[in-house]
């Protein structure tokens, strides 16, 4: 997966998420350099000398976990990654290293994505084989469970990947645009320069909301019923 | 013993949505035992962050792989989450499953050498304290739910107990839900000297907000310990005692060797 990874990023996909992938001169010091895409152009980049720098791959991991409010990142593809570093990487297993970090297993997604096996997983699968307290998830309606993806899962202001999975085997989703669910459709029309972020499967932030909708329901039914 | 250079090592563990440091020490754990070159590849993979366990053979090149979950005792995660989320056979260790071969370890906190880990720690956040006039509290959650949680920490403290070079008054099992709760303390250590660590693999919710506030260090839960400018500091003087709080046992470097205790454990029985 690595040697496909520089092969992309020789090819020209530099872009993944909100990250830049700079592929470094020979006389650096550093194979590569990743920083946030509106650092390094358009009308809001910020000089190179001003960019904290890192070293480490494992520095990714600090990097993403909080945003430029202070406030924690639990979904690693929210569209909120903080501005203002630049982090240095020695080689292309560095890359992979960090790139593992800022958007966990989407290398490994895409890599699958090219090969043709990318199964994906419809939403009521996923709902359907929780237990403890997630079983409550598998009560959702079909419409809240729409209404659901379509705040939560929306690229502006939740994910920025793109969802492959369906409702259930006959049901696609309905609340989003249809390049939500193309990952050839990159955003900023950079299709020929950006790694898509894939998602096969919603993750828990989503089972878990899908959770607290259904018991708000089911209390809402229960203080229905008891008024009659 | 030679660990399988072929295979690739998974740390699982629960992660959160809600606290920035309850992943951290997995990472950690992962990244000394990468270092050592021991696996083609180290990987971690969590419940409730990215990369899910779900997606965690997708990422994994090897043929051949270890799951050790970072977890404190058996139970529900253990034993029902992460079998049917990695799909492994519940009924074998090994399963092949998408092509790879998957040997699932006992978690870290159920390990015997844990016992060690505890009174290292304890030695740590109290030194210069005479062992004979201190008293040990390992804390754990406890759930009327699980009878594992519950038993991980028994066994833990028995050890402890049994250790011939082990010198302190007394060591005492505690816990955040069941009898002896941790917020009773004053009523269930004797020594001037109180030692309490945390039988929690990382300063989460749990073990740096919940657990300060039943032990009276704090009024109400903090901010998490990564986003607070001041760590606490030891001792804290509370009843006409010395009171000293340890961050949670996960966080222990060692805990790398216990990872790897487990995957040597289950090559044994393997073989």
């Amino acid at each position: 997966m690595t040697r496909a990874l520089l092969k992309w990023v020789d090819s020209g996909l530099n872009r993944i998420g909100e990250i830049s992938i700079i592929r470094e001169t020979r006389s650096s010091d550093h194979a590569f350099r990743l920083v946030h895409h509106l650092d390094i152009a358009g009308p809001e980049s910020t000089p190179r000398g001003e960019l904290t720098p890192y070293h480490s791959p494992g520095d990714a991991r600090e990097i993403v976990k909080f945003n430029a409010r202070g406030e924690y990142r639990p979904l690693k593809t929210a569209p909120d990654l903080r501005r203002g570093w630049e982090l240095r990487l020695a080689d292309a297993t560095a890359l992979r290293e960090a790139l593992d970090y800022f958007y966990p297993a989407m290398i490994a997604a895409w890599f699958h994505y090219c090969e043709g096996r990318v199964p994906s997983v419809p939403l009521r699968e996923t709902l359907g084989r929780q237990t403890g307290m997630y079983r409550f998830a598998r009560e959702i309606t079909d419409a809240d469970a729409q209404e659901l993806v379509a705040n939560h899962c929306d690229s502006q202001k939740g994910c920025l990947k793109k969802i492959l999975w369906q409702l259930d085997a006959e049901t696609p989703l309905s609340g989003l645009p249809p390049c939500k669910h193309d990952p050839g459709a990159a955003p900023d029309g950079l299709e020929d320069q950006a790694i898509p972020l894939l998602c096969q499967e919603a993750c828990n932030l989503v089972v878990g909301e899908a959770r607290r909708v259904s018991k708000r329901a089911a209390e809402a039914r229960k203080r229905a019923g008891g008024k009659e | 013993m030679e660990f399988p250079s072929h295979a690739a090592l998974v740390i699982a563990g629960h992660g959160s949505t809600e606290n920035p440091d309850s992943s951290a020490p997995t990472f950690q754990h992962a990244d000394a035992i990468r270092r050592r070159g021991l696996f083609s590849e180290v990987t971690c993979a969590f419940w409730k962050e990215e990369p899910s366990f779900r997606q965690v053979y997708r990422m994994v090149e090897s043929a051949e792989i270890y799951v050790v979950p970072n977890f404190i005792s058996e139970g529900y995660f253990t034993r029902e989450v992460i079998p049917r989320e990695l799909e492994l056979d519940p009924d074998s260790r090994t399963t092949r499953v998408h092509g790879k071969l998957v040997h699932y370890c006992d978690p870290v906190g159920v390990h015997p050498t844990m016992a060690g880990l505890l009174i290292k720690r304890a030695r740590e956040v109290a030194p210069g304290v005479p062992p004979e006039e201190c008293s040990l509290l390992v804390v754990g959650h406890g759930t009327g739910l699980n009878s594992n949680s519950r038993k991980a920490i028994e066994d833990q403290v028995a050890r402890i107990r049994s250790d011939v070079d082990f010198s302190y008054l007394e060591v005492l099992d505690t816990y955040m839900e069941e009898d002896p709760l941790i917020t009773n303390w004053q009523e269930i250590a004797k020594a001037p000297n109180v030692v309490v660590v945390p039988f929690f693999v990382s300063d989460g919710l749990h073990s740096y907000q919940d657990i300060p506030v039943m032990l009276g260090i704090e009024k109400e839960p903090t901010a998490a310990a990564s986003q607070r400018e001041v760590f606490r500091q030891n001792p804290h003087h509370l009843d006409g005692r010395n009171l000293y709080y340890s961050s949670a046992i996960g966080t222990e470097p060692d805990m790398a060797d216990v990872i790897l205790d487990q995957v040597k454990d289950l090559i044994a029985q393997e073989n």
